[in-house]
């Protein structure tokens, strides 16, 4: 079964209100408006998350162009 | 005049750097895994296919490689490769799906909703609104 869903406006407000140049291209773990791991092994991520406590972890993508002007296609 | 009902409207959301995008938020898990993330899906109807960044499927247990091959090519005729993995989605309002989703072999920068999610709800955009509306039965 899947889990509850959770509540993440504040993981998306962090995301509004951060430009997160310096993860460029790396995954984020966010808890809230903390970044608890970030890097490129998603099984290491989920375990950073894991061993926080955090049960479903919010992995979010930093644009790999982050911090370069320019329009966004899909890929 | 043609009218389609939607069940729930969203606002798109900002993402740095590509700004306001119709965007969902759900959980994914391997079909028969115990493992969920959340992660969000901009949709993109000029996607035949979805994509998902592959590192994201070692969190679910899931070796990438084992996946069918799929090759993407993008508008500027760029391969991207990818691995084919059945998964499970599960989004607040729109409830549980099942979908073979392309996990690609490098990094990308954002996961992408394609016409292969398009097929399984219906999904109208207003971009000056900057909101989409969904329904879960196409």
């Amino acid at each position: 079964m899947p889990p509850a869903p959770r509540d993440r406006q504040r993981e998306l407000e962090f995301l509004r209100t951060h430009s997160l140049e310096e993860y460029a291209g790396e995954i984020i773990v966010l808890d809230g408006d903390e970044i608890v791991a970030h890097g490129h092994d998603g099984k290491q991520l989920v375990e950073a998350a894991r061993n926080r406590g955090i049960d479903v972890p919010f992995l979010h993508l930093v644009d790999l162009n982050c911090g370069q002007e320019g329009v966004r296609m899909g890929l | 005049m043609v009218t389609v009902k939607y069940d729930d409207q969203f606002a798109y959301r900002y993402l740095h750097p590509i700004g306001s995008v119709p965007a969902l938020l759900f959980a994914v898990a391997a079909l028969s895994g115990s493992t969920w993330i959340d992660v969000t899906g901009c949709l993109d109807t000029g996607a035949g296919r979805s994509l998902f960044d592959g590192r994201l499927v070692a969190g679910l247990g899931i070796e990438l490689l084992d996946g069918r091959a799929l090759p993407f090519f993008t508008n500027s005729g760029a391969l991207v490769e990818s691995r084919v993995h059945a998964v499970q989605l599960n989004h607040e309002s729109l409830g549980r799906f099942e979908l073979e989703v392309p996990f690609s072999t490098s990094p990308i920068s954002r996961n992408l909703l394609g016409r292969d999610f398009m097929n399984l709800v219906q999904v109208g955009f207003r971009e000056r609104q900057l909101t989409f509306l969904v329904t879960a039965k196409p």
